[in-house]
């Protein structure tokens, strides 16, 4: 609160200068700015001042969808194996009534490891030899019984209203640093629970809509940017093409002078074009070492696709992209961590997700990158403790546990607690409006300022809530 | 209440609380007390709720304060705090022990169990506090001066009648309009524009009515046409075309929110929303009036009609209610129910009053004189619309459209058919039964028809002796296939045992008393031995006071169907069973059955679920399927059932091959039933009436009830909704009321913002006091006047303004305007507009000779549209929530899930991207040079010719320079040429002029 007190707003120009260095020259990205008119305005995606010092200066969201268990990962409860199989009455959510049901104990074995002791279970052999890089999050709740509503709330913070997703609203108040990639970027997106709302600008400008590349179930390998090949023509047949287009339009706009959308239309040409020479390379991981591949899970059956998203995903930061989301999705009305029944598919989600996360936090912390990019892995909500149908879990809203890496938060920590059998948050509660809040605190943005009007409101990512999760800030 | 309470003068309450300086019931010392209070609950107060709950909080948190008693006792937004003696009845209480999940304090951690004793204790000892002086009095919100604002804001003001003022440039007026407009260009000392060369008004006017370019020869033929109506005539060809409707009734699309799919969590389709997208086309091309038009879409289903035709219209005008997006797997249903009332009057509040009603929903409108009471008094009129079907992903209301003659009468005869044969395999197995059980077989003519056939009716159950005949209990182990009976299912909530009615599987059936409503849910999970096709049956126990509308689900091997069953009519199969339809599933245990009794309106019964294999090649007897024996304890009340083998297997081959091939019939007829036409639509709920405030919003608050009605802001006034109907005719009555200013003048500003790419009022669907003020006020009332007096026709609104000379300038820059007007609100020139996607999209077809201009009269599926010989308008391509074409994403296309009076106009590199490397610009560019190259010669003359198909005039000496350089080298016909001539297409498509009209 104090902190953004203090920093009086610098001017724009001193934070051009600031933000821009190390991503090409500010010459370069106003010249290539996307929308207006290049000499007269910095353009809606030029990097912005944040209200206070960032920590994080990119984030990775690892999406798991379906909704992990956090009861059998990363939130181990001992009262589970000694009521396994009891009926015990619960607040649940689905029906909004305390009702008996039928504890289910987890059927794998946790241990502690690191030096921070954390508890891991054996569905993550990787991420448990981790632990000590990783903030867990134990006692977040969210909105949303089914993964509809929950997967809207945890992008855009509503169930039902239309609202812009949190990668919108970042890339609206922070700009974007490196003109030639778009600012946000979602892998594989599910079209299931919301499809494009889950990275929409909604209500704000169109710049800030998030890019797909890539969707759920189709392979990693064809994840790629749209149209920024032309595989009809050769380049210098093209370069004649573009020649005269451009010629046209300069002679076209005599007739406009001084217009600023045609002069945008102009430039918009000019960035495509050098769009041409960057954006394929950015999807194209043939330059990445052996080494790093297999850091990855490449190769491997069961952790090439994750582990290449993964990868473009580094690829994506080291040039400047603001938020990128890793989906592990389908297009499936009971989405990959949704085990109702047969909990043992858990530890199908865990080996393909396992190697290929823990090698993009090894390979961002060798590149020097984990310093300022936050990490986020997390489902839409968790599991319950108690069964659903013989062998599964329902849908838990009311507590579970996500975790963070990476920019400005405590390392091997593990904060907030569920009840005894893992199904309320009960201490230190962090509502995904919290976390949302959180988030955009490390940006050094203040989510309570972030705001955009529309329809005569002042609209903003946390609505009219969220606190900003001190305790876990490093 | 809680508005009262914390609306009494403060002094008031002072006054109070001075009788009562210490506690009330003062059994303890106070001493004591007062050290219990300093040394337990002070500290408490201070450490766990200070923070958002004192004078020092940085916002008062539910405007609670805890840190006098005075506050405290006073309460919040939710009641009072404490009621000292009565922790029972005091919130602070009912938050801190943690047991309502919508109230518990502190909000992060509970607080310790000792320190919940000591309040509780405090609080029945009279919550003693000392006497002290409160610091800090709670500030009360500045309160908006909502009669003032009424009276002042100027939307709210009757339409005004300021005659044209006069202008010193008469000659330039052909127009009321003109004068408006020229008089106030003429206050800043400028002139009114120059007229646009003719060739770029007809491309402006084409676009604007019809999203189509002018051909070559409708250019030439206004070229050549020197009388002084020749624009009139252009004008008259253009509104009378079938395209008009299309482009503008996409642009009413927009407002409301059209999508062929619901956009929340799953994926669910709006079937039949196609037929209101033609009903919106047909209405802009048949100039259906204004007024008329707001009221079939808000009421259609309940206004009179006069034939059949006009009834099917007004029923599928109602889907503007249905087709907003919405999360169909919202667990809590009330939530759900209440967000789809929010968004349809959010919209209509946008749409219809440019207001943004919406913001009423939690409290009273921050900006604009709209009280949350008024927003209830809506509500209650759209709780009293059904919209959704129950199930555990709802489904949205269809309503069947009224038959013509042939169809009815095709209906009825099908229904027939299967009536009668169905009655035929109730008497067959009647039979069977009869003979298997030994006793006489009675006589039944299977070859005569029924005595009477009632259409779709189950067989009447067997009465008298018959019914005494029949068990009332029947083994499950007696039936085919596999049998699930309540007593193997999971069962969710209080459901009550019975056996009060016969015939039902096993024990007993179970029933939900008809009560807890969305909380009792019955599932069966079936395990089979062998995947494959199964006919899946629920039983249940008819009687009137049933549910008729009971939801069962099937989940099966790739997907989820809800099926409703009225459980008031006898189940038809055997008088025991429903079919719910065949489903395929997979061998093991992934399928369910789950009955609930969400949304149901009786009691609803669960007995038993079948599952019969209709894949004879992997027929699933169900022994393999452990059945809870029967045998343990005789049925109560009944004979025992005859043992095994069960009936079936003793009936004679014959009979049972008669038996097979007569429900394979009825099978492969009911397929075949002719299907009359459905449409997204809604209706009238069963129950109608007032609602209540919902406190903050939350539909499981409830405040007061509220009277339906309108809204206090229109200039008349307005009588409360008694009807028995839900009040929407009436809604659309104070809507379109001559009187009510904002739904004319909302409206005239759209049609004027389509046509200058700006409103008077540039923020159109926002006329409250965050929107923009109109830049001419006599004008929009001007013309919203001649809007009502003409009848509310949009087609003669648009005519009077594109026949002005206002619409009729140039484009071209001017520099004493630009100083004094950057922004252009005077309208010294035209505005230079970007395509729209749809004109854009349209434009390159229109070059290429691949536009398919017949409308379709269905729903284009996307494999459909993909293929290029189904190159319809834009307008008609499915619009999916879930996957936009990347096209109409690319290029600003109206998000579905918004009120969007104004399209976003991005200029971006992804457009540029798409232009230069898109299949679509590409395979395009290669059909219009194929075209051109048939069409003209090479050189000059094939330049010419492109130049007016794509831009509708010729090129410019610098320009043809430029294009005879680049195809210097593409003569003649052969495909190196063509190609080249592609690439130069390709460019013509993404240059500013094909881009833009000015």
């Amino acid at each position: 609160m104090c902190e953004h007190d203090l920093i009086q707003q610098p001017s724009r120009r001193e934070l051009l200068g600031k933000l821009a260095c190390g991503f090409g020259s500010l010459a370069l990205a106003s010249m290539m700015s996307n929308a207006y008119g290049a000499e007269k305005k910095a353009g809606p995606l030029a990097p912005k001042a944040p209200h206070f010092a960032p920590k994080a200066k990119r984030i990775i969201f690892l999406f798991m969808q379906g909704g992990p268990s956090h009861i059998d990962t990363f939130d181990p409860k001992p009262k589970l194996e000694a009521d396994d199989g009891k009926k015990v009455e619960f607040n649940v959510a689905r029906t909004r009534k305390v009702q008996p049901r039928t504890v289910l104990k987890s059927p794998w074995k946790f241990a502690q490891y690191g030096q921070s002791g954390r508890w891991v279970s054996e569905l993550f052999p990787e991420t448990a030899k981790h632990v000590d890089k990783l903030c867990f999050i134990r006692s977040v709740h969210t909105e949303g019984v089914a993964h509809g509503p929950a997967t809207l709330f945890l992008h855009t913070g509503a169930t039902a209203f239309i609202r812009p997703s949190i990668g919108s609203w970042l890339t609206y108040g922070l700009g974007t640093e490196n003109q030639n990639l778009p600012g946000f970027v979602t892998i594989s997106p599910t079209q299931n629970m919301g499809g494009p709302r889950n990275y929409s600008n909604a209500f704000l400008p169109a710049v800030y809509q998030g890019t797909a590349i890539g969707r759920a179930t189709a392979p990693a390998t064809q994840v790629k940017f749209r149209h920024v090949t032309n595989e009809l023509l050769p380049p210098e047949q093209q370069k004649k093409q573009f020649e005269l287009l451009q010629a046209l339009n300069r002679e076209q706009a005599r007739n406009a002078k001084g217009d600023d959308e045609v002069e945008a239309a102009i430039n918009s040409f000019e960035l495509a074009y050098r769009m041409q020479m960057h954006a394929p390379e950015v999807t194209d991981i043939s330059s990445e070492t052996p080494e790093t591949l297999k850091l990855y899970g490449i190769g491997e059956k069961e952790t090439d696709d994750y582990g290449r998203q993964c990868l473009i995903a580094r690829r994506l930061c080291e040039r400047g992209t603001r938020f990128v989301q890793v989906n592990y999705s389908d297009n499936g009305s009971n989405p990959r961590w949704d085990q109702h029944s047969n909990l043992k598919a858990h530890e199908k989600h865990a080996r393909a997700v396992d190697k290929p996360v823990m090698g993009l936090l090894q390979d961002l912390e060798a590149r020097g990158l984990l310093e300022d990019t936050l990490v986020w892995w997390g489902g839409e909500f968790g599991r319950t403790p108690f069964s659903d149908g013989r062998d599964g879990r329902d849908h838990n809203p009311t507590g579970f546990t996500v975790w963070l890496a990476g920019a400005g938060v405590k390392k091997g920590v593990a904060w907030g607690e569920t009840d005894e059998y893992g199904f309320e948050a009960v201490k230190d509660k962090v509502h995904m409006h919290d976390l949302h809040a959180t988030i955009l605190h490390l940006f050094g943005v203040d989510h309570e300022k972030l705001t955009y009007r529309y329809a005569g409101r002042d609209f903003r990512l946390t609505d009219v809530a969220g606190h900003v999760v001190k305790g876990i800030l490093s | 209440m809680l508005r009262l309470r914390s609306t009494l003068p403060f002094t008031l309450l002072a006054a109070a609380a001075l009788l009562h300086p210490f506690s009330a019931s003062g059994a303890e010392s106070d001493a004591a007390s007062i050290e219990f209070f300093e040394k337990k609950i002070r500290p408490a107060l201070i450490e766990h709720c200070y923070k958002c709950h004192s004078a020092k909080s940085e916002k008062i948190k539910g405007k609670l304060r805890v840190d006098n008693r005075n506050a405290l006792q006073r309460g919040g937004e939710t009641g009072p705090g404490i009621v000292p003696g009565d922790p029972e009845k005091s919130l602070i209480i009912e938050a801190i022990v943690y047991k309502n999940p919508d109230l518990q304090m502190p909000p992060d951690n509970k607080l310790p169990d000792e320190m919940i004793q000591d309040f509780i204790a405090w609080v029945k000892k009279g919550a003693v506090w000392p006497n002290e002086k409160e610091t800090h009095a709670v500030v009360e919100e500045k309160k908006l001066d909502y009669d003032k604002l009424r009276k002042e804001h100027w939307a709210f003001q009757p339409l005004k009648e300021t005659p044209p003022p006069a202008v010193k440039n008469a000659a330039w007026p052909q127009s009321p309009i003109d004068n408006y407009i020229a008089a106030a260009l003429e206050a800043k000392n400028l002139q009114p524009g120059q007229r646009a060369d003719k060739r770029r008004l007809l491309r402006r006017v084409s676009f604007d009515l019809t999203g189509l370019p002018p051909t070559p020869e409708q250019i030439d033929s206004f070229i050549n046409d020197e009388s002084p109506n020749a624009f009139e005539k252009v004008v008259d060809r253009l509104l009378a075309s079938p395209h008009f409707g299309e482009r503008w009734g996409r642009h009413w699309l927009d407002l409301a929110r059209y999508a062929e799919s619901a956009g929340g969590g799953r994926i669910v389709p709006l079937n039949n929303a196609w037929r209101y997208r033609e009903y919106v086309i047909n209405a802009f091309n048949k100039d259906k009036p204004y007024d008329r038009f707001i009221r079939e879409q808000l009421a259609g289903d309940l206004l009179p009609a006069t034939d059949f035709n006009e009834r099917g219209e007004n029923i599928v005008a109602t889907g503007f209610l249905a087709i907003g997006p919405k999360n169909l797997d919202t667990q809590d249903k009330d939530l759900l129910r209440m967000d789809v009332v929010d968004e349809q009057i959010d919209t209509i509040g946008k749409v219809m009053l440019g207001m943004t009603i919406g913001c009423a929903r939690c409290h009273d409108h921050k900006f604009d004189p709209i009280t949350t009471r008024e927003y209830y008094a809506l509500a209650g009129i759209f709780r009293s619309t059904k919209t959704l079907t129950p199930g555990n992903v709802s489904g949205v209301v269809q309503s069947g459209l009224p038959l013509d003659a042939e169809m009815e009468q095709k209906i009825k005869e099908h229904d027939k058919i299967v009536a009668a044969l169905e009655q035929k395999l109730h008497s067959l197995r009647v039979d069977v039964k009869a003979n298997a059980a030994g006793k006489e077989k009675p006589k039944v003519d299977v070859a005569a028809p029924p005595a009477t056939v009632v259409a779709t009716a189950p067989a009447p159950p067997p009465t008298g002796k018959a019914a005494d005949a029949e068990k009332k209990a029947t083994d499950p182990a007696s039936l085919p296939g596999i049998v699930l009976d309540d007593s193997q299912a999971n069962i969710i909530g209080s459901w009550i045992k019975s056996t009060y009615m016969g015939r039902y599987v096993g024990e007993g059936y179970i029933h939900d008393n008809n009560k807890q409503k969305g909380e009792m849910i019955v599932s069966f999970a079936p395990t089979f031995a062998a995947g494959g096709l199964y006919e899946v049956r629920v039983s249940y126990t008819s009687t009137h006071t049933r549910a008729d509308n009971v939801p069962v689900i099937v989940q099966y091997a790739d997907g989820e169907k809800t099926v409703t069953v009225n459980q008031r009519i006898p189940p038809p199969i055997d008088n025991l069973y429903v079919s719910i339809g065949t489903f395929p599933f997979s061998a093991g245990n992934d399928g369910s059955v789950t009955i609930s009794n969400t949304g149901t309106n009786g009691h609803v019964i669960v007995d038993s679920v079948q599952f019969i294999s209709v894949d004879p090649a992997s027929a699933d007897t169900g022994k393999a399927v452990a059945v809870k024996p029967a045998a343990d304890k005789p049925v109560a009340g009944t004979d025992p059932v005859p043992a095994k083998p069960a009936t079936v297997v003793r009936t004679d081959d014959q009979e049972k091959a008669m038996l097979d091939k007569l429900e394979k019939e009825i099978t492969e007829l009911k397929k075949k039933a002719p299907v009359g036409p459905v449409a997204l639509a809604v209706k009238d709920e069963e129950q109608t009436g007032d609602y209540n405030v919902c406190i903050r919003g939350d539909v499981h608050r409830l405040g007061q009830p509220v009277q339906r009605g309108f809204l206090a802001l229109a200039p008349f006034p307005s009588q409360a909704v008694t009807s028995k109907q839900s009040g929407r005719i009436e809604l659309a009555d104070w809507i379109t009321d001559p009187r009510n200013p904002l739904t004319s003048r909302v409206m005239v500003n759209r049609v004027w913002h389509h046509l200058f790419g700006a409103g008077l009022v540039r923020s159109t669907d926002n006329f409250g006091l965050t929107g923009e003020t109109p830049s001419h006020p006599e004008l929009l009332d001007y013309l919203a006047r001649q809007f009502v007096a003409k009848n509310w026709s949009i087609k003669q609104l648009v005519r009077s303004i594109v026949l002005s000379s206002t619409y009729q300038v140039s484009g071209a820059a001017r520099a004493d305007a630009a100083k004094v007007d950057p922004d252009n609100r005077l309208l010294a020139r035209y505005n230079r507009r970007r395509l729209d996607v749809e004109a854009l999209r349209d434009a390159m077809l229109a070059n290429s000779g691949q536009l398919d201009l017949t409308p379709p009269t269905a729903s284009l599926l996307r494999l459909n549209y993909e293929k290029p010989k189904a190159n319809r308008r834009t307008v008609y391509m499915p619009i999916e929530r879930e996957t936009i074409d990347s096209m109409l994403e690319v290029f600003d296309f109206a998000d579905p899930n918004l009120v969007v009076g104004v399209r976003n106009t991005s200029i971006l590199a992804t457009q540029a991207l798409f232009f230069m490397n898109s299949p679509f610009a590409v395979e395009q560019s290669r059909e219009a040079a194929k075209r051109l190259v048939a069409e003209a010669p090479a050189g000059t003359a094939r330049i010419q010719r492109a130049y007016a198909r794509a831009l509708g005039r010729p090129p410019s000496a610098e320009e043809l320079k430029l294009a005879e350089n680049f195809l210097a080298n593409a003569n003649g016909n052969s495909p190196e040429a063509t190609a080249a001539w592609a690439q130069f297409y390709q460019a013509l498509f993404a240059c500013v002029d094909f881009r833009f009209i000015d």
